[in-house]
């Protein structure tokens, strides 16, 4: 990872998948509470994700239905109203080329969502699809997807992030993939990991006893305990998307002009001009970028603390 | 011990290749022309076919790319690392220039955040789910949170535009003798706002080992024996906890010396990030290349130094 990003939690790793162990061990002893139904109740409890589940949730609907919302075109240039403090009818302002600030955050937020839903999809599909092939066959598969994983890791990332949104030219799709083909090792390690403790599991051993093949094995009773550390994974990966993408968009390789995204718009901040005169012009997308992202750090904090037998545990001692 | 050292450099060996191939596939994938790149723009359609293609061979573009890659491998393998296309000097020459501005701002800012994030993160683990926690956990999780740019920009808006008590960017003031002071001013900044993105994990690190180390066994051994509270602290418990952050960082410094892009963008600082920024951008080939081929190498040695750091601290872990 590169110092503009670092691992977000250089901890959850370790952390999560204890906590994978101790649900595997519960679920060895006892079937009488759902683990799901602990989970939700955990996470119910969690005070601040709710806050920002919600936070979350009312953005998204604004990016959905941007177009219904939006005052202005997004686009819409208008050079006798440019660099226009906000007003009665400009909310927020206008740009440059005398676009509306406001309309231009709500179309920037379905890029963002989008990049950052999508690459931490993707880069958790190919680490599960990976780590349970690594986990469950073991040796040289092992072997060669660790090597794998190595590389990826030794590379430094935004370096060659760069790079390759250079080669393949910039656009969602490209930072989609160029994101997810960085960030799947750390999910693949978990679930390797859990896989590898959920294999010698009683239940796997008696399925296999009875003749279920691999593929019937990883993919039926194998998923389950790879879910829950999934997904507080992938949501945390999702801020780290909606950071990359951002800070590629202000580096100039993000989503192609007109189109606005929140990298985007505080790309014009680079110039002292309008960091002193045009506060309106990256104030919002940078605080809007910030709000999104500790949002769904809390989220993924919730989660995580809702999937761990332990904090119950905790709790009570 | 040694046998495990030299096992993980063999293990090493293939992944450095591996990264060495990939690094070169992808320089050569980049759209454009670097011989183009370097002639004047006014001047591209006058030049001749015939100079553009004996620019090409001196610069040994002309040859099948496998060709080139084993040129390239021998060359590395004979200590020539290369020159610069873009500025025609040996790329040792030009990073050497740049290693040291961003060596400077990597560890003033890796240094300045350990020495925030310690004490805080102790005092959180120590008043564990109470007000010092929550708020110590807030500030982690905002840190972690805002993008670095955007810190940045506030920070220049703040301290350069508005109080003007600071420079926006540059290392030095241009045109003026360099002296310590105007350095450390210019630092300042970007070191600080680095430091703040690198805050947010180190304190949820040490937080977290720290409750961990504290539930140990021969910590109220040792508060039964009547060690002072201090001294169970930090002799017995800071001690073990601050093994993992060790590891931590061993495993950023590399890629945080291979170039912190974005703030160098921002505060306009001369260091290796802004470097090969402009070498791709330039399609400066071996100035990427090299770059990359030194921070996986950073990083391979580094994240051995880790475990091996890991061990010699921590006696229960056998290598």
């Amino acid at each position: 990872m590169s110092s503009d990003f670092i691992e977000p939690r250089a901890g959850v790793e370790a952390e999560l998948i204890a906590a994978a162990e101790a649900n595997a061990e519960l679920n060895a002893e006892s079937t009488s509470r759902s683990p799901l139904r602990i989970a939700m109740r955990g996470f119910m409890n969690h005070r601040l994700a709710m806050v920002a589940l919600a936070f979350l949730i009312v953005v998204a609907l604004l990016a959905i239905f941007a177009p219904l919302i939006a005052p202005f075109d997004p686009n819409a240039v208008d050079i006798s109203h440019f660099r226009q403090p906000p007003s009665g009818t400009h909310w927020l302002g206008t740009d440059e080329a005398g676009r509306d600030v406001l309309s231009r955050l709500l179309y920037g937020a379905q890029v963002s969502l989008t990049v950052g839903v999508t690459a931490a999809l993707s880069a958790g599909f190919i680490g599960l699809a990976l780590g349970l092939l690594a986990g469950f066959l073991g040796g040289w598969v092992d072997a060669t997807i660790m090597r794998l994983t190595e590389v990826v890791l030794s590379f430094p990332s935004l370096i060659v992030i760069i790079l390759l949104v250079a080669i393949v030219g910039p656009s969602i799709g490209s930072i989609v993939l160029v994101i997810a083909l960085f960030e799947w090792p750390t999910g693949c390690r978990i679930v390797r990991q859990v896989t590898r403790v959920t294999k010698e599991a009683g239940y796997v051993t008696a399925a296999r006893s009875v003749g279920v093949g691999n593929f019937r094995l990883m993919s039926r009773h194998m998923i389950g305990s790879v879910t829950s550390p999934l997904t507080v994974i992938v949501t945390l990966l999702s801020a780290q998307a909606i950071l990359l993408e951002a800070a590629l968009s202000f580096l100039g390789l993000g989503v192609n002009p007109p189109q606005a995204s929140w990298g985007g718009m505080l790309q014009s901040a680079q110039s002292l001009t309008v960091l002193s005169n045009y506060w309106w012009l990256w104030l919002p997308p940078g605080v809007a970028i910030g709000l999104t992202v500790l949002a769904i750090n809390f989220v993924g904090d919730g989660l995580r603390d809702a999937f761990d037998p332990r904090q119950e545990m905790r709790g009570k001692a | 011990m040694l046998g495990y050292v030299a096992r993980r450099l063999i293990i090493a060996v293939p992944v450095w290749f591996g990264i060495l191939l990939i690094a070169f596939v992808f320089v050569h994938m980049l759209p454009g022309d670097p011989v183009q790149m370097l002639i004047d723009p006014s001047q591209l359609s006058g030049a001749s076919h015939e100079f553009l293609a004996q620019k090409r061979a001196e610069l040994g573009l002309d040859k099948p790319l496998p060709v080139q890659w084993l040129i390239w491998m021998r060359n590395i393998a004979e200590g020539n690392l290369g020159y610069s296309y873009q500025q025609d000097v040996p790329v040792t020459h030009l990073i050497s220039q740049r290693f040291g501005a961003t060596l400077l701002l990597t560890l003033t800012a890796v240094g300045l955040a350990i020495a925030v994030a310690v004490p805080i993160g102790v005092m959180a683990s120590l008043k564990q789910n109470t007000f010092v926690d929550y708020i110590a956990s807030g500030v982690s999780m905002l840190a972690l949170s805002i993008p670095v740019f955007f810190l940045g920009l506030i920070a220049i808006y703040i301290f350069a535009l508005q109080l003007n008590v600071l420079p926006s960017g540059g290392e030095h003031t241009l045109g003026v003798p360099a002296t310590l002071w105007d350095t450390i001013q210019h630092l300042a900044m970007p070191a600080c706002v680095l430091a703040a993105v690198l805050l947010g994990p180190y304190v949820r690190y040490v937080r977290q080992s720290m409750l961990d180390v504290l539930r140990q066994e021969y910590i109220t051994t040792a508060r039964a024996k009547g060690a002072s509270r201090y001294r169970v602290v930090v002799k017995h418990a800071l001690r073990n906890a601050l093994i993992p952050l060790t590891a931590v960082l061993a495993v950023q410094v590399p890629a945080l010396l291979a170039g912190t892009v974005v703030i160098e963008t921002v505060f306009a600082w001369p260091g290796l990030g802004q470097l090969v920024y402009q070498s791709i951008e330039g399609l400066d080939y071996p100035v990427i290349l090299v770059i990359v081929m030194m921070s996986a190498v950073l990083v391979l040695i580094c994240n051995l130094l880790a475990d091996v750091l890991a061990a010699v601290l921590d006696p229960r872990i056998r290598l």
